[in-house]
């Protein structure tokens, strides 16, 4: 009788929903049927280890339409969650919020580079100048712009870093946007339907970790930092990190002919100017854009280890932090 | 006496399907004769699991020892189950193979053209995304070496100022001499230097995405010839050795990874593939401003001078910049190649790699199915 109940009780799940629900609905009915013909070989062949067999797929059917319920539950937590003012900071959800972060950053950080490479290319022409002075071949060649040529190495370091920075937030707000079109609409669907056969169901489970991992937890990540980031500027003690492009009118400019200490001075002006300025970077570069994009691809890489645990697939995800 | 007897003609009888002939794997997957010969194998396998056990029921009764007999009744129940894993295995092949992604999109509401890369069953859907993903990672490259290019070359301009105005010179503190101002006309005096820079700030940043952007390539690559390994008959040498292995003494684990393993591969890795493939969309879109950059003819170092060596009045009136322009006319993009590095490496190694470590879990969930705990961390550390 209660097996009835049961079966009734499976075959009413795919009226109750529309769209994907009722593709995950279908899967569990399939999954429902291979199971009775299961326990009906074992029972009829007297193998306990098929019926033991049957029974546990059918608690995992259970398990799993308690689970759809709650994901279709959760839609609507994720959404609110999504939509939530404070997170999603005056954008239509988490998402959004998060990516327009990510685009200012972006700009941010785009500017910030064109700001060193100029300064970087005024300097690199200044410190290859020489002067050569001949008369019928006799004569003499003076690099008195030498100095500038120490310039090199921080300039190679900071476009690497910065360089760096931009392929990060654009991976991030890659992953974001693939999150935020599918992720709830194929990926989570999908991984339900997979989850609901026992030779799919490491792969379902690990779809669902993903799905809401990469729609939640990414975005999150990157939300976070910053308002964190945003409380630190607010603080007294932040004053000399405010971001600033305060390279764009530094230019580096050389004598060749000049032996004396004009020169060694003006190369050591523009590294004095480096220096200072390096504060004013260091939020875009390091929190923002560096920062930010680490903490939100940890989250998201603990989400799915955690989340596909949850769902009956242990899956190794050390090979998906490497990345980070 | 007489059950022996029959059992041993049995044995005897099964001996001449151990030399059936066997074919080659088809190329197509999908083709009606690539299961074939694996279902040859498998049967030869099972036969000869078969024999293996029925000639250990048979010592066990010759020599009335029961924990023989009991050995040999428990691993007739291990055969069947490689069997119905047979089955399994050509039921879901047939399945992907008829499935078209096309119509799973629409479900999902997702677009997708009916004669794209991605459209096809599973299997041709999972080798038109790494398809797909390769040309991507190799347009990345592509832009990120013309800039490269770009700025060796550029760098390596020099600039000989003839010294029409040189500073005057200071003799002792005494008196000066003023500039002398006759540069390039009795001799060789002036200045020289690189006309453009060294581009040391942007030459480091696209070396490393040249190099990330060629891991992601490669890493493609790697996992396209996984694929079509496993396209090619991935399953032929795997499944009738799981067979076999699983009823031998002390291999069942070993037998259970490798049946594992060949369901995982031929169902888990493409599928998941071929999932990846309906984002392809957004996944494989190019930042804006690239595709002017992906002209491997282009070497316009030399464009600037004619048969006999001569400037052209362009490059004799523009100077350095002229060079400059003609790499980059409309100016250049690092910020576009850095990010097309980027989605380059998402779409060839991030989703490739979760596609393949879903196919892991599912090998060690699989395992467990068969009665067996395997620790796959090891193998994962090779990702």
């Amino acid at each position: 009788m209660r097996a009835k109940a049961l079966l009734a009780m499976f075959l009413l799940v795919s009226a109750s929903f529309a769209a994907w629900q009722t593709t995950a609905a279908l899967a569990m009915v399939t999954s429902l049927i291979l199971v009775a013909i299961v326990f009906m070989i074992g029972f009829g062949f007297g193998v306990d280890a098929l019926t033991g067999m049957a029974k546990d797929e059918v608690y995992q059917l259970i398990v799993l339409a308690v689970m759809v319920a709650a994901l279709y539950g959760t839609d609507s937590f994720i959404n609110a969650l999504s939509t939530n003012t404070e997170l999603a900071q005056g954008a239509p959800n988490l998402q959004t919020a998060a990516l327009l972060s990510l685009n200012s950053t972006i700009d941010s950080l785009s500017t910030d580079y064109a700001s060193v490479r100029a300064v970087d290319k005024s300097a690199g022409i200044a410190s290859s100048q020489m002067l050569s002075c001949q008369l019928q071949s006799i004569g003499y060649t003076v690099s008195g712009c030498g100095g500038f040529s120490m310039l090199a190495g921080p300039f190679s370091l900071a476009g690497t870093i910065m360089g760096f920075a931009l392929g990060e937030l654009n991976a991030v707000h890659r992953l974001i946007e693939l999150g935020l079109a599918y992720a709830l609409t194929l990926l989570l669907p999908l991984g339900i339907v997979l989850r609901t056969f026992r030779f799919t169901r490491g792969a379902g489970g690990f779809l669902i970790a993903i799905a809401v991992s990469i729609h939640i937890l990414l975005p999150a990540g990157i939300v976070f930092v910053d308002m964190l980031g945003e409380s630190f500027l607010a603080s007294s003690d932040a004053s000399l990190y405010q971001p600033k492009d305060t390279l764009s009118g530094v230019s580096a400019s050389c004598e060749p002919g000049d032996t004396g200490d004009g020169n060694s001075d003006a190369a050591i002006s523009v590294y004095n100017s480096l220096r200072a300025a390096i504060k004013s970077y260091m939020y875009i570069i390091f929190v923002k854009a560096t920062l930010g994009p680490v903490v939100a691809v940890l989250m998201m890489s603990a989400g799915i280890r955690a989340i596909s645990s949850l769902a009956g697939a242990e899956v190794d995800v050390s090979a998906l932090a490497r990345v980070v | 006496m007489a059950k022996p007897t029959i059992l041993l003609a049995f044995l005897f009888l099964l001996l001449p399907a151990l030399h059936a002939d066997l074919a080659p794997p088809a190329v197509d997957l999908c083709s009606a004769d690539f299961m074939s010969p694996i279902e040859v194998i498998c049967g030869i396998a099972s036969i000869a699991a078969i024999l293996l056990i029925a000639f250990g029921y048979l010592l066990g009764q010759v020599t009335s020892n029961p924990k023989v007999s009991v050995w040999a009744k428990s691993e007739i129940l291990q055969v069947l189950m490689s069997i119905a894993s047979l089955f399994l295995l050509m039921l879901l092949v047939s399945s992907f193979c008829a499935i078209n992604m096309s119509e799973v999109a629409s479900i999902f509401d997702i677009p997708m053209a009916p004669n794209s890369a991605y459209s096809g069953n599973v299997y041709s859907a999972a080798l038109g995304y790494l398809t797909n993903t390769l040309v991507f990672s190799h347009d990345a490259l592509r832009v990120i070496r013309y800039h490269l290019e770009a700025f060796t070359v550029l760098s390596q301009i020099s600039l000989f100022s003839c010294d029409m105005k040189s500073p005057s010179i200071d003799v002792f503190g005494v008196f000066s001499i003023p500039a002398i101002g006759w540069g390039c006309f009795f001799s060789y005096s002036g200045t020289q230097g690189q006309a453009l820079g060294a581009y040391s700030s942007v030459m480091g940043a696209l070396n490393l995405f040249y190099n990330s952007t060629l891991v992601a390539y490669i890493t493609t690559l790697n996992f396209l010839f996984i694929l079509m390994f496993i396209y090619k008959g991935f399953v032929l040498f795997l499944l009738p050795f799981a067979i076999f292995m699983r009823s031998m003494p002390y291999m069942r684990s070993f037998g259970s990874l490798l049946i594992a393993v060949a369901l995982s591969f031929m169902i888990i890795y493409p599928l998941m593939l071929a999932v990846f493939g309906m984002m392809a969309d957004v996944l494989l879109r190019e930042p804006p401003n690239v595709a002017q950059f992906m002209n491997e003819n282009t070497f316009p170092d030399n464009t600037g001078a004619s048969a006999l060596g001569a400037s052209t009045a362009a490059a004799l009136s523009s100077g350095a910049a002229y060079f400059e322009h003609i790499y980059f006319p409309n100016g250049d993009n690092v910020a576009g190649a850095i990010a097309f590095a980027a989605y380059a490496f998402i779409a060839g190694v991030f989703l490739p790699t979760s596609a393949l470590l879903a196919a892991m879990a599912s090998v060690n969930y699989l395992a467990r199915i068969y009665g067996e705990d395997i620790d796959l961390s090891r193998i994962l550390q090779m990702v």
